[in-house]
């Protein structure tokens, strides 16, 4: 049974999503500030982490720099700051994820549960001819199979052939033309939006939230790149 | 054909033609002014043609008369040369030499003045009757006839042909002249058109003459030509069939030069260098620069310089004034003297601080708000002028100091109060959800938790959008600008918004254009340009009606234009839609906050973009305008 931190000064938030999280088998612990969960951290064994990055006390920046100093388990930050640089900068001091506040409950459960399926099951991907592995996604390409952090999904030819083109080149950025002659063969033709089309399909398939994607990311006026995954 | 003559081959053709029906035409104009002179239009063939053996038969006959008194003419002679035969028959009556036959009946007879001393005659005039001449002297008699039937091609049977060709083709000539002309004019115009031109490409590409100028050229030419006649025209020979041909080739020649000289002239015109390509232009460019050089030269001096040299330029005129129109010149000299020693000091302090004060305004107008003009030393206005300029400076520093403030603070606390909204915002959107998912019995509440969620959602987004414009229009955004293909936002776009498009009914119909347009934008700021655009679309745009987006390349602009069929009639003006918080309906029902447009408005201009909002009865259109990057 996994344990679970909920880490953040504000109780009801804190409850809330302990009434999210409980329902399936998941050991929930509890902390309102950043010293409590580093205090908790010492004695109890925790799997995940969601945390608030402003807190009194400690924040989360800084007990997730101390957290990390001696774990490596994933931890989702919770803010209500939408600054990209407070993300990014997040991201850098060793999160694995972050939630916007206000969040969707569904939302964040489909990111914890992802998060620790990876963290448990998975482990690192492993790259071959014909296995792809980028973050929780994993492609093979001889039985023609997607796996979502361990759930296969289904996809059509083209979108199975766009996404093994992304994943063989993780972090490089495919413009809609080059995607076309690529995986279609032809000629792109001006005014074609197919990519774009199946593009978002497959987002709808392989992320949690289509919105903001965290693999299949638009780089808007240029083209499509597949993120590299943020392993642990 | 106009790529033939393109050709050196075809402009050699087009430039013998010129050659030949210049000649021709210019010999028709001169055949027919001898034609009117000698009267072929009121004068039969015949008659003529006895004019003109008239003058042959009085060569003829002075040189046999000559040869004849001065025994040069042996025995063997009978009397015929080519067609003409004749018979000379001396004062006794005797026939002296040609045919001796006395019966023959002859067509022409001429008489000349023999004198009985024997004196030498040189010239021998030819007389037709001796009678009203002198009839105290003696006259010899010269017979002719000439051969009808012109049998043998001698001068005479020439003179016929010519005659008779002439009489012939008396109204001709003008034909040939006309059509000379019009074929001529018709050629010379070709070859200027074709002059200078590449055969493929019809390109303008200049020969060597080029580079000389026109009026050098001009000139050159000029000499050449009137050498080319000149000199032929100078050595005439004896002979005038050399002087003809060496004139001929002489005119030729000139004409050659002439129609040269044309060829480089429109190659000119067409590359629109006539007027530049000249020694003349050159020399009053050169004079122009020349003259504005001086004149910079004169500005850029520092003010207190252009004062000394003006006040001492015009004390000089005043001194020669007076020198040359006064008679007491010693005392108005001392007086005018005088009065500069103390006017032309004020006049420099006057400038000296005028200096100052300039400096200091300069300083202002360029934004340097802590330069602070050094008023010692000034009296009176100057010293009120130099404070007044220090306390604008002062002043304005202060309130651009207050304008930055107040934004950051706006900003700021906008970010502020939105994050401190968020957090018991995630709490109700939370609990809403879970009491909608609390089984209960009262049907109401699930209802009432949903309209909590959905509106606690619709609050989360105008928190987030007011953050966003607050940012966007003090320009509190970063901003990184990268190459993008302008093409690619609208098939993105277009995928994007696919399915949403669908359920609201709506087709898009995308164009561009087939060259790349480039572009400098944030992609994700310029997303969210889009992202609005298409949203008001979807939620503002009449069910059932086609959407255009469209990309082109208007000057050095790319321009995106948005076209929707607004589905409530747009009572509002186009200024106005712009303003924050201002909806097409007025009654406000539909979802939205009334940002977007600000928003993206506020955006474009952060990427250095224009985003303007056209209102054509119920057609909707919001055109992005971006400056093109150029390649290079």
């Amino acid at each position: 049974m996994p344990n679970i931190l909920i880490c953040d000064d504000e109780k009801d938030i804190v409850n809330a999503l302990k009434i999210y999280l409980s329902d399936p088998d998941y050991q929930i612990y509890e902390a309102y500030n950043g010293k409590e969960a580093v205090e908790l951290m010492e004695h109890t064994e925790i799997h995940l982490i969601l945390m608030d990055i402003m807190m009194p006390q400690m924040d989360g920046i800084t007990a997730m720099t101390k957290i990390r100093e001696k774990s490596n388990i994933p931890i989702i930050l919770l803010t209500a700051k939408s600054e990209d640089a407070d993300k990014i900068l997040g991201l850098n001091v060793g999160a694995d994820d972050y939630i916007t506040k206000p969040f969707h409950p569904l939302e964040v459960t489909a990111r914890v549960r992802s998060q620790l399926r990876r963290y448990l099951k998975l482990g690192g991907g492993t790259q071959s001819s014909e296995n792809y592995s980028v973050g929780g996604i994993e492609l093979r390409d001889k039985e023609k199979e997607v796996y979502v952090d361990g759930t296969q999904i289904t996809l059509t030819p083209k979108e199975f052939e766009i996404l093994k083109l992304f994943l063989a080149n993780p972090g490089k950025v495919f413009s809609p033309k080059e995607i076309y002659s690529q995986v279609w063969k032809e000629k792109p033709i001006g005014t074609d939006n197919t990519v774009a089309v199946h593009i978002r399909h497959i987002r709808e398939k392989i992320e949690i939230n289509p919105a903001e994607p965290r693999y299949l990311k638009v780089v808007f006026g240029q083209g499509y790149k597949l993120e590299k995954g943020r392993e642990i | 054909m106009r790529q033939f003559f393109r050709t050196a081959a075809g402009k050699t053709i087009l430039f013998l033609l010129c050659g030949i029906f210049g000649v021709i035409f210019t010999a028709t104009v001169a055949g027919s002014v001898v034609l009117v002179e000698q009267d072929f239009y009121t004068r039969e063939e015949s008659d003529l043609r006895e004019e003109v053996f008239d003058g042959l038969l009085y060569r003829d006959g002075q040189s046999l008369a000559w040869r004849a008194e001065n025994d040069m003419l042996s025995e063997e002679e009978d009397g015929e040369t080519g067609n003409l035969t004749w018979q000379i028959v001396g004062t006794d009556g005797k026939v002296k030499a040609g045919k001796k036959d006395t019966k023959i009946k002859w067509q022409y007879t001429r008489y000349y003045m023999v004198y009985e001393d024997g004196d030498d005659i040189w010239n021998y005039q030819l007389y037709e009757s001796p009678v009203k001449h002198n009839p105290s002297q003696k006259y010899a008699t010269i017979h002719f006839n000439i051969d009808a039937s012109m049998a043998k091609p001698d001068k005479y049977a020439w003179a016929e042909k010519g005659v008779h060709m002439a009489y012939k083709l008396r109204y001709t000539i003008y034909v040939i002249m006309a059509l000379a002309f019009v074929l001529g004019l018709l050629s010379f115009v070709t070859l200027m058109g074709v002059s200078g031109r590449r055969r493929d490409t019809g390109e303008i590409c200049p020969g060597p003459l080029y580079a000389i100028p026109a009026d050098l050229l001009t000139w050159i030419l000029g000499m050449l030509a009137c050498a080319a006649i000149g000199i032929p025209a100078g050595m005439m020979t004896d002979s005038w069939i050399v002087n003809a041909v060496f004139l001929g080739v002489g005119v030729l020649l000139a004409g050659n030069i002439f129609l040269g000289f044309c060829m480089s002239i429109a190659v000119r015109v067409k590359k629109k260098t006539l007027w530049k390509n000249t020694v003349i232009y050159w020399c009053l460019h050169l004079m122009k620069k020349i003259c504005v050089g001086i004149w910079a030269m004169l500005l850029e001096f520092p003010m207190i310089w252009k004062v000394v040299l003006g006040a001492g330029i015009l004390s000089f005129l005043e001194f020669l004034g007076i020198v040359a129109f006064s008679y007491d010149t010693g005392i108005l000299v001392t007086l005018w003297f005088l009065e500069k020693l103390i006017l032309l000091p004020v006049i420099f302090y006057g400038a000296w601080i005028i200096r100052r004060l300039q400096k200091g305004a300069a300083a202002l107008a360029e934004g340097d708000m802590s330069y602070q003009i050094d008023t010692k030393g000034m009296r009176g206005d100057f010293k009120k002028q130099g404070e007044d300029l220090n306390s604008i400076a002062s002043g304005m520093s202060l309130a651009v100091e207050k304008q930055l403030k107040s934004e950051r603070m706006k900003t700021e606390l906008i970010t502020n109060v939105s994050h401190d909204i968020k957090t018991p915002l995630t709490s109700i959107i939370n609990y809403a959800d879970l009491i909608g998912k609390e089984s209960c019995e009262n049907e109401k509440i699930t209802e009432y938790a949903e309209v909590l969620v959905r509106q606690s959602v619709r609050l989360k987004r105008l928190i987030e959008d007011l953050v966003e414009a607050s940012k966007a229009s003090t320009g509190n955004l970063e901003v990184n600008l990268a190459a993008c293909d302008a093409a690619v936002f609208l098939t993105q776009a277009g995928g994007e918004y696919e399915e949403k498009l669908q359920n609201a009914n709506l087709t898009l119909v995308t164009s561009q254009p087939e060259n790349e347009i480039r572009i400098m934008a944030d992609g994700r700021r310029m997303w969210r340009v889009f992202d609005n655009l298409m949203n008001n679309i979807c939620k503002y745009a009449q069910p059932g009606t086609r959407v255009y987006l469209s990309l082109e390349r208007i000057g050095n602009s790319a321009v995106i234009i948005f076209r929707n069929t607004s589905r409530e009639a747009l009572n509002i003006s186009e200024e106005e839609l712009m303003e924050r918080f201002v909806r097409g309906d007025a009654s406000r029902t539909t979802e939205g906050n009334g940002l977007g447009l600000s928003i993206a408005r506020s955006l474009a201009e952060l990427q250095g973009g224009k985003l303007t909002i056209k209102i054509d009865g119920d057609l909707f259109k919001a055109i992005l305008t971006f400056p093109v990057l150029n390649e290079r």
